[in-house]
């Protein structure tokens, strides 16, 4: 038995030793295989810029700027020379043709079949960054794929494509990866956003056809509001009063987007929505307030102040206190009034703001409304410092001077 | 003493059976850490981080900073987060009763201004006594508060905070740049929720960076350390994450989603290791609740942390985190092989509470058994020997192991004298710096059954920025 142990025991050192020297070896030999391949490609990257520079100043062919790439190395570089040049802004078809040339295009696509989910996702980004056009036929297939990263890179390359194929395809096959949630609803909103503004139109009519599907549609009214353009403004009014809450918070979100676009029917129409059930929708209402700064709109912020959740009077108090002058008499109403957290509310908003200053100028100010208004809202605020803010104050000089720059 | 004699070889087997099921299952995470970390550097030619970079799409994060008595390191830390790149952020520090100098030089280093802002108590917390803020920083508050302990601190920055996640930072830690998006780019990208995650955390010292280079300390007890968190990192998470048995998340560097974090009630008072007992907690609750969720590792984003500079300090950390240990593993004992909790119950738990927990007694007492062995002649010499050198070499790989797992992934120390150094030591904690270190966490073990749990205070020096 002891024997028995023994041995194995050997075994067990032997096989760890080689274990061990295998690592050390590929430790070694990794560090110095990188460092002399890094240090060639660093070489061939200088040569390629140079090449590359000469290629826009001098708006020669490729042919003559560019020799074709030797092996995997040359590739590397002139590929990461060419990616940059297309990160700085530089003109697609002029960058693209090279590509193609190359063979980066072919040996990508050839990547596509390969069984190993990152072959194919690096050989997806690429084609999306390289902006291939002539890929989007084989990429489109690939949003079915049944792994979520074959489909969440696929999506983000179709979107770096930009084209109204590349669109239309993730639209079409949009139900399905919402269904099979095989890519994350930021990811299908990020790539559905990098689409240009010109493709408005496609998104619109797919609204249109997700009318029955709340979720979807929510998404692409999402996606909707990182556009400004006027004829968003009618369709968002439409969906105000969509049963789904989700639908109707996207809605307001693209007027918010699109607020310069808003004229006082679309304001009454959002008066009409102040009291909606969801806060979140209530609180989006208030950010379109804040961008429009309408007069009229001030007693229903003034009302939302009151609102059981404090998201929302937090929001209503800031916006409120943003009309500045102009909501002076609803300051003081909520100052007055037995709402302790609206008044904490407006407290808040008037230091974060900075408009507690303004204030204290305006009770030396000429126009005597004002003063007036200013006077009453500074008793208030020292009554306050008094009687401790929600908790007690610490005794500090600064606390007390504070106060003190309200007495009369 | 025949008994004594049979109890010693009773134990003997014990010991070597414990020891194969240890190694086995170390050396199964060591497999899976190699093969994902691989696949993982594979994955960073297309994970998008560029195009979370600008997308509105990027959930904003609150960076909580917990500070008690951190003069010397603070200022550091508050600025490396100010600095991150990520689209939309705030970072709250919490000056948990400060006793020297913290609060007074963040408030004239950023010129702040106190103010009142209203503080929703959603947890639980010790007093809140002032606000500061300065409105050409405006994503940056620091809230003094009467102390109350780190967990206590955290839950203030939760109640404040403004973002559906937040991120926990120590206050002698220093992020790169881009560590929270690389941290939250899975996160957005995964279909399945992701309550908790966090990212490498290296150890910072002074003298990290000499001529733009980041340099290996001097002292040989930091490269130990260094050496060590390697070996937790890239190693010990990386494996734990593909079994989806997370079950610490470094306190120095974390993100959570904060109403998943306010639904449990948030980090608890009582714990020493709060970052070990929130993760374990969101654990039951989601698995309870039958919620989807997922707590992971990402083996990319780093952060820099300071470690113990002598070895005082270093054993009461020691003795700290396993202390910590076995009080949170004690607190959840009833998922211990329970099939409710699935892979997590059955296997996870149970690894932590046998290995990690009970291995610094099991190693102790081998330690005494072994040679007593040969003493009593249970074992002869040769066998003696043959079993040391087994260990030694076994102990060796999986710290090799480490290092070539920071070779293939970001790698930090990029000098060849770097990683003969680091084999060196990887080579050389064999010979005392486990011991001691089995040495502490035993101590821990006693003091913890004997009734003793404080949090001890381990001393910050404040070294340069990596």
């Amino acid at each position: 038995m002891d024997e028995i142990v023994r041995e194995i025991i050997i075994v067990f050192i032997f096989s760890l030793t080689l274990i061990l020297g295998g690592i050390l070896l590929f430790i070694f030999s990794r560090r110095l295989y990188r460092k002399r391949r890094f240090a060639k490609l660093d070489r061939l990257r200088e040569i390629y810029t140079q090449a590359f520079d000469n290629f826009i100043k001098n708006k020669l062919s490729a042919e003559k700027t560019f020799s074709p790439p030797k092996n995997s190395l040359y590739r590397e570089a002139l590929e990461d020379v060419l990616l940059d040049g297309l990160e700085k802004g530089y003109s697609r078809d002029e960058l693209y043709p090279i590509f193609e040339k190359f063979g980066y295009v072919n040996f990508y696509e050839k990547s596509l079949k390969s069984r190993s989910t990152i072959k194919k996702c690096i050989a997806i980004d690429r084609l999306g960054k390289i902006k291939s056009e002539r890929s989007v036929d084989k990429l489109i297939p690939l949003l079915k794929d049944k792994n979520s990263e074959v489909v969440s890179t696929t999506l983000l390359a179709l979107s770096n494509i930009g084209s109204e194929k590349a669109l239309r395809g993730i639209l079409e096959n949009l139900s399905s990866i919402y269904e099979s949630k095989l890519a994350a609803v930021k990811t299908i909103k990020t790539s559905l956003i990098k689409f240009s503004p010109n493709f408005l139109p496609h998104l619109l009519e797919y609204t249109n056809k997700s009318r029955d599907n709340p979720q979807l549609l929510a998404i692409i009214l999402d996606v909707l509001s990182n556009f400004e353009n006027a004829s968003l403004v009618n369709m968002a009014l439409d969906y105000l009063n969509h049963k789904d809450v989700e639908v109707r918070a996207q809605a307001l979100k693209i007027l918010e987007r699109n607020a310069k676009y808003l004229d006082e029917k679309s304001i009454d129409k959002l008066l009409e929505i102040s009291d909606d059930s969801a806060w979140f929708v209530r609180l989006r209402l208030l950010y379109i307030f804040d961008r429009i700064k309408r007069k009229n709109t001030i007693p229903a912020i003034e009302k939302l102040i009151y609102d059981k959740v404090w998201q929302v009077r937090d929001a209503a108090a800031r916006v409120l206190v943003g009309f500045r002058e102009d909501a002076l008499d609803s300051i003081i109403r909520v100052l007055n009034s037995e709402d302790r957290y609206a008044k904490d509310s407006i407290y808040e908003a008037l230091q974060k703001s900075g408009y507690i200053e303004t204030i204290r100028e305006n009770l030396n100010s000429t126009n005597l409304n004002i003063r007036e208004k200013c006077r009453i809202i500074s008793e208030k605020i020292y009554s306050v410092c008094r009687l401790g803010f929600e908790r007690e104050l610490v005794e500090e000089k600064e606390s007390i001077s504070h106060c003190e720059a309200f007495k009369n | 003493m025949e008994f004594l004699v049979n109890i010693i070889i009773v134990f003997n087997y014990c010991v070597g059976i414990y020891w194969a099921g240890f190694n086995i299952f170390y050396s199964f995470l060591l497999a899976i850490a190699i093969f994902v970390t691989f696949q993982y550097i594979n994955r960073t030619k297309y994970l998008p981080f560029v195009e979370f970079e600008t997308s509105h799409e990027t959930p904003p994060v609150s960076i909580i900073i917990p500070a008690y008595n951190e003069a010397n390191v603070i200022l550091r830390s508050v600025k490396s987060a100010l600095a991150v790149n990520y689209p939309f952020f705030e970072v709250i520090v919490v000056n948990d009763g400060s006793t020297d100098e913290t609060l007074r030089l963040l408030i004239d280093e950023f010129n702040l201004r106190k103010i009142d802002l209203i503080y929703r108590e959603h947890i639980k917390t010790e007093k809140v006594i002032a606000f500061y803020f300065n409105p050409a920083i405006p994503n940056l508050t620091v809230i003094d508060k009467e102390n109350g302990g780190k967990a206590d601190a955290l839950n203030c920055g939760i109640n404040f905070s403004h973002y559906p996640y937040f991120c926990s930072v120590d206050a002698d830690s220093v992020l790169e740049r881009d560590a929270l998006l690389r941290l939250m780019t899975p996160v957005i990208e995964s279909p399945i929720p992701v309550v908790a995650c966090s990212g490498v955390v290296r150890v910072l010292t002074r003298g990290n960076k000499s001529h733009g280079e980041i340099e290996l300390p001097k002292k040989g007890i930091l490269i130990f350390q260094i050496v060590e968190y390697l070996r937790a990192f890239l190693f010990g998470r990386v494996g734990l994450d593909f079994l989806n048995g997370i079950l610490i998340l470094s306190g120095a560097f974390s993100m959570f989603n904060k109403s998943s974090v306010i639904a449990v009630g948030g980090y608890s008072r009582e714990s020493i290791t709060e970052d070990m007992e929130i993760v374990l907690k969101l654990h039951k609750y989601c698995r309870e609740n039958k919620l989807p969720y997922s707590i992971r590792f990402i083996p990319d984003p780093i952060c820099w942390t300071e470690a113990p500079e002598d070895l005082k300090n270093l054993s009461k950390q020691r003795i700290r985190w396993h202390i910590g240990l076995l009080q949170t593993l004690f607190k959840y004992k009833r998922m211990t092989f329970n099939p409710r909790y699935g892979t997590l119950g059955l296997l996870i738990v149970p690894y932590f509470l046998l290995f990690e927990a009970f291995g610094p007694v099991i190693e102790f007492l081998g330690y005494i058994a072994i040679p007593l062995s040969y003493l009593l002649d249970i074992i002869n010499f040769e066998f003696f020997l043959l079993f040391l050198f087994l260990a030694f070499i076994y102990g060796v790989l999986l710290s090799v192991g480490s290092v070539l797992l920071e070779e293939v992934t970001y790698r930090r120390y990029p000098k060849w004298s770097h990683l003969l150094k680091l084999l060196i030591y990887a080579v050389l904690e064999n010979f005392g710096y486990r011991q001691i270190n089995t040495l502490w966490r035993f101590k821990a073990f006693i003091l913890y059954f004997t009734g003793y749990v404080r949090w001890i205070y381990v001393k910050k020096k404040g070294a340069s920025e990596p």
